[in-house]
């Protein structure tokens, strides 16, 4: 930019802010702030009539082992610790925690599975509970991945891409679609885990990357303070908070003159959110209240701050204030040994409140407009890691194929998609890459993610990358 | 000649003997120069035994030069360094002053001559493999998508990738816009390559076909044209693959790299579609795929006990409605509304019809449904979800024709609320938990012919009025809620507590 052409540019944004009509405080209210008029949308989104209009992501981080959960394999179980045929091994790579062994013997899973449902889908014995959600399922079995460790493939999951760098999936939705209810976040995120020293989360999952910083996910922590340092000290009322915002902005307004830096404008629009949240944060997240009822279906940890169940509570809350994304993740599914014991705690953590969830938004009529999906990053091998005795085995990583579930807004109830081979090795059938799932979930909502872009450092991003393909055989 | 054939074939078997003898005859010499110890007898018989070896090796090699299958050029060089071995090692044997010289071109020659065949054999870019440039002129695409697919990934031009980057758009307002990609280019030349040119192409024409360029391709082979454009069943190349594995004509041969399954479906499509080598082509991927999930599905419906098809919602009413051309919606009104906290939002880009909430709003009075009245026919859904409404205000709604989707939960309505719900001829779900209708509201809602869903958990209904409903709409689905879980069927969930 020559010296004239940015004389010219701060001109006019001096102009505009000294000729808008309310003045400064105005603008930092109004224009600046999460705009929730969607008809004035720059964006001109969603392209189309969306069929859900709110998300809850139920992230299993670690992988779950779609051998032990959804995907039935006899065949493992006939050939238990027989080798992996090279043939349908191929060429893939493993990582070096199974790549010095010796043998890959097959593991069957050790539980059963049964039937369930009209879509007769195939569960197993360790989610008994998911057995009464079945009619809403829309298992895809197909599911593949590029990467082969956790972080790399929790970041392509959510941003589209393993170096990270790039919006959450929450925050291009936060970023399109702006929020419904403008004193709570679009984008809001939940932690739970099952053991002490799991696969770490980063905030990097829920960033916004380069799109304006009031899009990136907020953290809701378990406990008095759900965000901190939201609660106004002692001594300060409302009304000097608020004078203290106001004057606050007018100075982030004169550094936005002299500098030209528009990230500013999502600082002040932060300020604004998080001084309504105030009262709306405490207000939604209050489970004082909630029936016992409730707590019977989630499951008694449904009382217990930070726990899977409490988060999944707190997720239908959100969503009955419509908040546009609720982001969970639930630590603790990276079971490369003892994985019967391990897999049977924690799919019993997440059993019954994931199924509560769909129950809960089902009657309150939530479900008819929100999209729930349940997954990990990637899936788990057919051959154990470490040494395979009857009742005991491991899994290593395998991103060639896994299974999730969704349930709720424009998805086929009852359904499953995808299949894959005897040894739920390779896909053989209606592959689904995440980009094709990004892409698919990005129409429910109404959203052509082919042009969903955001233009920065001279190329438009989107969140499928250059690939993605709706998958229009879930779609209801 | 069947014999001289038979000799022929030979010669990747006898190259080997002249191979091992002269290069441990060479192994002597230089034992011998270097230990000091006496093996020239040994050395005489070897390069003896070499260089007869050698001719017979030559001479088997120039039969199979006579099929014709190979590069005349790569065959020359091989065949005159062979023959150049051969010569070498006689005269090594014969001059036994130079003999360590003479080993040594020898030995020389026979690398190369060596090195030359196995260019012949396994191409020449086996050893030293580079990236081969694609012997097609690239047209511009008009997809610049898809492009960026191309540049991104070019070693993974898979038909995988194919059909991410080829696809239906789910795009409503342009229903069919089929992609196009240049499916030679992408998908049929990439197997080539990887399958075929080893055995089929400038270096070795088994055969005597070559795959690498177009006009081979249509040439065919010593059994003629490979090829009948739109026919797959009646092209050789294709039928090869099908044969199976042990059949003599099956292509690529036992032992190849063989082809996939997919990859033989890519080959089927492009000759259905009449095999040009230049067009762009539309691809029906998709539609092959939902045609396999119909199929999927019979078992499923026919073991499955009779149940009703739950409406699926935005299609039918709301999706007829949304069709029907609307106005833009006055921005005056809009600021007005959006100032009391009203949100609005649009089904799509083209579309003025609105969803209207008021989930944002603090102070609720009934002028404010009088603002939304205001909007009129536009208004196709809309959320009153627990807003202290009240009975007429509900009334009012009644002039707003185009309502699909009422949320009334948690109001404090009666059954007053909904003596005119009749007048919304398009309301297909209703949501009234958590409000205090009784049956007599019930009977009301059985007047809406499009009714799809109401939800009722939390009411004062009882079963008999949610049957009468049912009597009147057959179809409609009543959620009511109360879920508890059934005692869970576990069949071996032990150990967990």
């Amino acid at each position: 930019m020559n010296i004239f052409e940015e004389y010219n540019h701060k001109m006019n944004r001096r102009n505009f802010l000294s000729g808008s009509v309310l003045g400064l405080g105005a603008t930092a209210l109004s224009g600046l702030m999460n705009d929730n008029n969607l008809i004035s949308n720059d964006l001109q989104l969603p392209h189309f009539a969306p069929k859900a209009k709110r998300i809850i992501y139920l992230f299993q981080s670690g992988a779950p082992s779609q051998l032990d959960l959804f995907d039935y394999k006899p065949k493992l179980k006939e050939m238990f610790g027989q080798e992996l045929p090279a043939s349908i091994r191929g060429e893939q790579r493993v990582t070096g925690m199974t790549a010095h062994q010796k043998s890959f013997p097959l593991a069957g899973s050790k539980f059963n599975f049964a039937q369930y449902g009209k879509g007769r889908i195939w569960l197993s014995e360790i989610l008994p509970y998911h057995q009464q959600i079945a009619d809403e399922m829309c298992v895809i079995k197909s599911m593949h991945t590029e990467a082969i460790n956790h972080d790399p493939a929790v970041t392509f999951l959510q941003t589209g891409s393993q170096q990270g760098a790039r919006p959450s999936f929450g925050s291009w939705v936060s970023y399109g679609l702006g929020s419904e209810n403008k004193n709570l976040p679009a984008f809001c995120v939940l932690l739970s885990r099952s053991n002490n020293g799991d696969q770490p989360l980063y905030a990097k999952l829920w960033n916004n990357a380069f799109l304006p910083s009031e899009h990136q996910g907020v953290l809701f922590r378990s406990g008095d303070d759900p965000i901190l340092y939201l609660k106004d000290p002692k001594g300060i009322d409302k009304f000097s908070r608020r004078d203290m915002l106001d004057a606050l902005a007018k100075l982030h307004k004169l550094e936005i003159e002299q500098t030209l830096d528009d990230d500013l404008n999502g600082k002040i629009a932060q300020y604004e959110m998080a001084y309504r949240m105030q009262t709306s944060v405490p207000e939604t997240l209050d489970v004082s209240k909630e029936p016992d009822w409730v707590f019977d279906l989630y499951g008694k940890d449904a009382r217990k701050p930070g726990s899977y169940a409490a988060n999944c509570l707190l997720a239908r809350k959100l969503i009955e204030n419509d908040v546009r994304f609720v982001q969970l993740y639930h630590q603790g599914w990276d079971q490369h040994g003892n994985l019967p014991s391990e897999i049977s705690k924690l799919a019993k953590d997440v059993d019954q409140p994931s199924a509560a969830l769909i129950l809960d938004l089902k009657q309150r009529g939530l479900l008819e407009d929100t999209l729930v999906v349940w997954g990990g990053e990637f899936g788990r091998g057919c051959y154990s890691q470490g040494k395979l005795t009857v009742d005991n085995y491991g899994r290593d990583h395998h991103p060639r194929c896994y299974s999730i579930w969704m349930a709720g807004a424009g998805v086929k109830k009852g359904y499953t998609y995808g299949e894959t081979d005897d040894f739920g090795y390779n896909i053989i059938n209606n592959p689904v890459h995440i980009h094709d799932y990004q892409a698919t979930v990005m129409h429910l909502m109404g959203i052509d993610h082919e042009r969903f872009t955001f233009k920065t450092q001279g190329r438009r991003y989107r969140l499928t990358d250059v690939a993605g393909k709706v998958v229009k055989s879930v779609l209801a | 000649m069947f014999l001289t054939d038979f000799f022929g074939r030979l010669h990747p078997l006898l190259v080997h003997l002249p191979i091992g003898i002269l290069l441990f005859a060479f192994a002597l010499i230089l034992f011998q120069r270097f230990q000091k110890v006496e093996v020239e007898v040994a050395i005489s018989f070897a390069l003896l035994l070499g260089s007869i070896s050698a001719v017979f090796a030559s001479a088997a090699g120039w039969f199979l030069a006579q099929s014709g299958e190979y590069d005349a050029d790569l065959v020359f060089q091989h065949q005159w360094m062979g023959i150049g071995t051969a010569i070498f090692s006689f005269a090594a044997y014969f001059f036994k002053r130079i003999r360590d010289i003479l080993t040594t071109i020898t030995v020389c020659a026979l690398m190369v001559t060596g090195h030359f065949g196995g260019n012949l054999t396994h191409g020449e870019d086996y050893l030293f493999p580079k990236k081969k440039s694609v012997p097609f002129q690239i047209m511009p695409t008009t997809d610049s998508v898809q492009q960026e697919v191309l540049k991104a990934s070019p070693a993974k031009l898979t038909t995988a990738n194919l059909k991410s980057s080829v696809q239906i758009q789910p795009n409503t307002e342009k229903a069919q816009r089929v992609k196009t990609s240049f499916i030679f280019r992408d998908a049929v030349l990439p197997i080539l390559e990887k399958k075929c040119f080893s055995c089929h192409s400038a270096t070795k024409k088994k055969g005597g076909l070559r795959l690498d360029t177009e006009e081979f391709i249509l040439l065919g082979g010593k059994n003629g044209a490979i090829l009948t454009a739109g026919n797959p069943e009646n092209s050789s190349i294709y039928l090869s693959m099908l044969l199976p594995e042990d059949d003599d004509n099956h292509m690529p041969p036992k032992g190849k790299p063989q082809l996939t399954p997919q990859e033989i479906a890519v080959f089927h499509q492009w000759i259905k579609q009449g095999a040009s080598f230049r067009e762009e082509m539309k691809i029906f991927l998709d539609q092959q795929e939902e045609k396999k999930e119909v199929i999927e599905n019979k078992p499923i419906i026919v073991s499955a006990p009779k149940v009703a098809v739950s409406p699926s919602f935005v299609q039918d009413v709301e999706g007829n409605i949304l069709k029907n051309k609307m106005e833009a919606v006055p921005p005056s009104l809009l600021n007005q509304l959006k100032q009391q906290n009203i949100m609005v939002s649009n089904f799509g880009t083209n579309s003025n019809y609105l969803m209207v909430n008021f989930v944002n709003v603090r102070d609720y009075r009934s002028s404010l449904i009088d603002d939304v009245l205001k909007l009129g026919d536009k208004v196709v859904r809309l959320r009153l979800s627990q807003q202290p409404v009240s009975d007429s205000d509900i009334k009012k709604l009644s002039a707003l024709k185009n309502i699909t989707r009422l949320n009334l939960e948690k109001t404090a309505i009666t059954d007053l609320a909904l003596n005119d719900i009749k007048n919304l001829p398009n309301l297909e779900q209703i949501n009234l938990y958590g409000t205090n209708i009784t049956d007599n509201g019930l009977m009301e809602l059985a007047n809406c012919a499009q009714l799809k869903v109401v939800f009722l958990w939390q009411t004062k209904t009882s079963a008999k009025g949610i049957e009468q409903l049912k009597r009147s709409l057959p179809n409609v689905q009543v959620e009511l809620g109360g879920v508890q879980f059934a005692k869970p069927d576990t069949i071996k969930t032990k150990n967990l507590d």
